[in-house]
């Protein structure tokens, strides 16, 4: 990243909220980069939480194929009131 | 973080360009760099703590990266087999300072530092904007192809090293 930042350029998905359009393609992910990275859980954790996000939440990228999507929330989204944790992965 | 077993030794990470996020979750897991030499090495995490990131470092056959993204080889394949028969383990801090850098064999590895077996790549790469700056064939040629030119290019014992800096000089004119 300081390669980026040294030019001017840097990305911001570091300062995103990771998202998957569904449960499936988040469990799917998460299995396979546990397969890759045994300490991922360490990284990013191990819960999943599901909840609806809304224009008045904030911003998001496009999806990719495999469903992810950065989320860059506005100010006063408080998304503790609509996401819940649903599984231990 | 654990101990690992390894040589200490002083190792300059700072002439290595980012061509690739390979793995990429809220930040990069597998990453594909070239040296200013023109090797190519993947910078693979393992663990953290409180204050650094673990990154197992290491030389890779670009033929056998190909494989990978491919899924015809696994990542546990490449961490076990690396081009030199060695890794460097190295810490970054919050502030990507590298320090505590270590020389380790393959099999000293904890099997928490290992991939599963099965480890197929099942992402997608996200190329750096250095390495459209640096035109090498890296991206010029899509991921699922190069293989193919590599073999080919190895076969009549064309360097590949070369041509990544020929190609890189030619970018600058």
């Amino acid at each position: 990243m300081l390669q980026d930042v040294a030019k001017g350029r840097s990305n911001t998905s570091l300062l995103a909220l990771s998202c998957f359009v569904t449960e499936h393609q988040a469990e799917s992910f998460y299995a396979h980069l546990r397969k890759a990275f045994k300490n991922a859980v360490i990284s990013i954790g191990d819960a999943l939480a599901e909840g609806t996000l809304t224009n008045e939440d904030g911003m998001k990228t496009s999806e990719s194929s495999n469903g992810h999507f950065d989320f860059y929330e506005y100010e006063n989204c408080d998304l503790n009131k609509t996401f819940k944790i649903t599984k231990i992965l | 973080m654990r101990q690992i077993e390894g040589f200490d030794l002083q190792f300059d990470f700072s002439g290595f360009k980012k061509m690739a996020d390979l793995v990429y979750f809220d930040g990069p897991f597998l990453s594909h760099y070239v040296s200013s030499k023109g090797d190519d090495y993947l910078f693979y995490w393992v663990d953290r703590d409180d204050t650094d990131n673990r990154w197992l470092v290491f030389r890779v056959n670009l033929a056998n990266l190909q494989k990978y993204i491919g899924k015809e080889l696994t990542l546990r394949e490449l961490v076990a087999n690396p081009n030199d028969g060695f890794l460097y383990s190295v810490d970054v801090d919050n502030d990507l300072r590298y320090h505590n850098v270590k020389l380790v064999q393959p099999s000293s590895l904890p099997e928490d530092y290992l991939p599963e077996p099965d480890s197929y790549y099942a992402f997608e790469p996200i190329p750096t904007v250095d390495a459209n700056e640096l035109m090498t064939y890296e991206l010029t040629i899509p991921y699922k192809e190069r293989s193919r030119l590599e073999e080919l290019l190895l076969k009549i014992g064309f360097p590949i090293s070369a041509l990544k800096k020929v190609v890189a000089h030619a970018a600058a004119f």
